[in-house]
């Protein structure tokens, strides 16, 4: 299982490290890109990780009310509330998008999602996106 | 094809349009002008007072002018445009995002009995364009007449989808309307059709084949990115050149992106003109998309793209009582 | 058999025929026919007892992707091997089966392309490998200009064999050594055609020279030769206010074959494929420098012109041109080169 995260470089990020420096276990399906701020996030991004056959996606960011730039993620919260429905409707099981709240004092929350987001597409019957049908960019 | 209404429609308007160009309101007009086949219009910037000669107003008048407001195509003259009820909601949404002033507009709504797409004259006539030789209108219906035959087709199965929603009426938003009476045909209208509901009862897989079939045939024309009148990025992401974010191929995954994409940043700005499903040249069922998200942003938040100009989309503001779906 | 002289040219074949004939046809070739899809009629690979529709006007895709794929990879490479792999160019032997008279006059154009100088053996391998089974028009669309070109829409002899619609059943013309011999191979399907179909064939023919709705005068190209003239005309400018810059007259034109050669890279491989251009993009003139010799819509649709009926011409003697009219069908601001030809001559 291969598994993208977006992850603020404010809260969530700091969040990763912290789990990895407290020797928190998760599992080692998750590939972390950073992020300046999770309404960074083009639905691009995400949608190009799903074509290319990733079995999920994971976003993290501030908590809402705490971001960095006072309120990202509430723009964050709302596109990606409308972009679920979008891949829903275009054939992606929408449990493959998650976006998680987690603050750079959560190293566990961290570990704690990485496990929910597992456990939440383990239980997928469909397929992901046929892999290595795009181009190789 | 001769109709009337639209004749008279016709000469007001071109009175209209002479005016504005003496009294020196406007540099120029868009407007339509008649195209190289009867069934087609193209449209036409224009300029000088004898090229108002060529103005015309019918019933194929389909192509939503709107989107030479876009600031890329504009050079800071006072533009007056000639509009429909329906392509004044993309005026409305250039206007809210600050694509085109108020003041630089003068705007000309036309009455418009909706637009006949000639595709579906000649899916449900069966008669080829080529052999058509006149249509004749009455109240519910079109007379087509070849040499040989003539066969009655009803009005509404050859209009465009979004006619048959239409309500027709006159926006506040325009400066001028040209009508001959307040009247319209409503019989017709205010039906619903189905766009994405058919979908909804598939399953996951049967909806990514459904998509993928249809991606697969993109050639990346890019017409339906370049006709929109709500795409007025500067620079395109997939033009970009700090980074390719789709490959030059047209493989079917990277189109599925590149459609999802599309609709998704013309979400809260899309208002339903139809216009990137009509060009595109392989026949993608674009719409459903749009409506589909249209549909969601109605649901969330509440919002119709283009009715008001000070409303402000929900992509550029937020509450914090939004419902939270990933807790 | 008297129908197995090869000095006889004329065959008829049954209709009611056709679908067995592919059927045998297909175990030794790669078969192309117009199917339609969608509502589209396109060229598609035909597979035992598949429908098919030959009565179509003409497919919504030249062939040209036939020929020169929309995408295809040149040769890949393998990093941690240190080696790079070309593409197999073999091809099994192909037919387009119902390709109309503009669209295979638009592949001698391209090979005019494709040969020059150097050739381009991705084209010519398969080119070389594809019999062509044209079917003249009977009944040319609203917006086909063919005869504008000196394209005869009734009768082509550039291909290798040749179907004149009869109705019941089709007049068939051998052209070729190839063609010929298909024939001969197979004389369950052809039989000789008697003087009567030959002459209501060529009445057929001449009939579909009639009817044309647009067009120009042949002499109103010449205007063209002069560069010096027409380059700065305004109707580019006016041409340019309402064209979109999108790639539907390039990517449906029959002729139009500029590509874009591209890497592709990955983690312990990359590939090199070419693929479809457009010159009526930003990016196909784009330089690294950022400097573009075609920066606005007006350098960029005169580009399109000029290059079909200047450049080429001065290049290569003719007109890179064929009216098969699918620019006209779907430009969605209904630019029309016969309108464009006919305006610089005559406004």
């Amino acid at each position: 299982m291969e598994i993208v995260a977006f992850c603020c470089q404010w809260c969530s990020y700091a969040g990763a490290d912290l789990a990895g420096t407290s020797r928190l276990k998760y599992p080692a399906n998750i590939r972390i890109i950073k992020i300046p701020c999770s309404s960074r996030i083009n639905p691009t991004f995400i949608l190009k990780a799903l074509s290319k056959g990733v079995d999920g996606v994971m976003v993290a960011g501030c908590h809402p009310g705490d971001c960095h730039y006072s309120n990202g993620n509430y723009f964050t919260r709302r596109r990606l509330t409308v972009l679920k429905r979008l891949i829903e409707f275009c054939g992606i099981n929408p449990e493959r998008l998650q976006l998680y709240w987690i603050s750079a004092a959560e190293g566990g929350k961290f570990a704690e999602s990485v496990k929910d987001i597992i456990s939440r597409l383990e239980k997928i019957q469909d397929k992901p996106f046929p892999k290595n049908s795009g181009s190789s960019l | 094809m001769k109709n009337q209404t639209y004749i008279e429609l016709t000469d007001t308007l071109k009175q209209k349009i002479n005016q504005l160009l003496n009294e020196k309101v406007v540099d120029y007009v868009i407007g339509y002008e008649k195209g190289s086949l009867w069934f087609k219009t193209r449209p036409f910037m224009i300029r000088k007072q004898t090229e108002v000669e060529k103005v015309i107003w019918n019933r194929f008048c389909q192509f939503n002018l709107s989107t030479f407001l876009k600031p890329i195509s504009q050079r800071g003259e006072k533009i007056g445009i000639v509009a429909k009820k329906c392509d004044l909601k993309s005026i409305v949404e250039l206007i809210k995002n600050n694509q085109v002033k108020k003041e630089n507009l003068y705007i000309i709504q036309v009455a418009c009995d909706g637009v006949l797409n000639w595709q579906k004259l000649e899916n449900f006539s069966g008669i080829p364009v080529s052999k058509v030789i006149e249509i004749e209108e009455n109240a519910l219906n079109l007379v087509i007449k070849t040499s040989e035959s003539s066969i009655e087709v009803l009005k509404s199965d050859c209009l465009l989808d979004k006619c048959l929603v239409c309500d027709f009426q006159h926006s506040t938003y325009a400066d001028d309307f040209i009508s001959i009476s307040d009247e319209n045909n409503h019989e017709i209208r205010n039906q619903t059709i189905p766009y994405f509901e058919s979908l909804e009862d598939v399953d996951y897989e049967g909806r990514l084949e459904f998509w993928l079939k249809h991606f697969s045939r993109c050639l990346r024309c890019y017409a339906c990115r370049n006709v929109c009148p709500a795409c007025f990025c500067p620079t395109c992401m997939f033009d970009s050149q700090e980074g390719l974010w789709i490959s030059k191929e047209s493989k079917t995954p990277e189109n599925y992106v590149y459609h999802l994409t599309r609709a998704f940043h013309t979400a809260t700005l899309c208002v339903e003109c139809g216009e990137c499903e009509r060009v595109c040249p392989v026949n993608i069922p674009l719409m459903k998309l749009n409506k589909k998200l249209a549909k969601e942003v109605k649901d969330a938040f509440g919002y119709q793209a283009g009715l008001q100009v000070d409303e402000l989309s929900p992509f550029k503001t937020f509450c914090q009582e939004d419902t939270d779906e990933f807790k | 058999m008297s129908s197995n002289n090869p000095e006889t040219k004329y065959f008829l074949l049954k209709k009611s025929k056709v679908k067995d004939l592919l059927n045998t046809l297909y175990k030794e070739f790669e078969i192309f026919v117009p199917v339609e899809e969608e509502g589209m009629v396109n060229f598609k690979r035909y597979k035992l007892n598949n429908n098919f529709n030959m009565e179509f006007t003409n497919t919504l895709l030249p062939p040209k992707g036939l020929f020169l794929p929309q995408q295809e990879t040149l040769f890949t490479i393998n990093y941690k091997k240190e080696e790079l792999i070309e593409e197999n160019l073999e091809t099994s032997r192909r037919i387009i089966f119902g390709i109309r008279p503009c669209d295979s006059r638009s592949l001698t154009i391209l090979d005019e392309v494709f040969k020059e100088k150097s050739e381009d053996v991705y084209y010519l391998q398969k080119r070389n490998n594809t019999l062509l089974i044209g079917l003249g028009c009977s009944n040319p669309q609203i917006y086909c200009f063919c005869s504008s070109l000196e394209v005869d829409p009734g009768k082509d002899s550039s291909v290798d064999i040749f179907l004149t619609d009869l109705g019941e059943k089709y007049l068939v013309t051998a052209n070729t050594k190839e063609g010929q011999q298909l024939i001969k191979d197979l004389p369950v399907y052809f039989e000789k055609a008697g003087e009567e179909e030959i002459t209501r064939a060529l009445e057929i023919q001449s009939q579909a020279r009639e009817g044309f709705s647009v067009g120009f005068a042949k002499k109103d190209t010449e205007i063209f030769r002069d560069v010096e003239i027409i380059f700065e005309h305004p109707i580019w400018e006016e041409l340019a206010e309402t064209c979109l810059g999108c790639g539907i007259c390039t990517y449906l034109c029959s002729t139009c074959h500029c590509f874009d050669i591209a890497d592709e890279l990955a983690k312990n491989e990359g590939r090199r494929f070419r693929c479809w251009d457009s010159c009526q993009f930003f990016s196909f003139t784009n330089m690294t420098s950022g400097h573009n010799p075609r920066p606005n819509r007006k350098e960029r649709i005169r580009q399109r012109f000029l290059h079909k009926l200047s450049y080429f011409v001065s290049r290569y003697g003719s007109i890179a041109c064929v009216g098969c009219g699918r620019c006209l069908r779907n430009c969605p601001v209904d630019i029309d080169i016969t309108r464009v030809i006919g305006a610089i001559n005559h406004e």
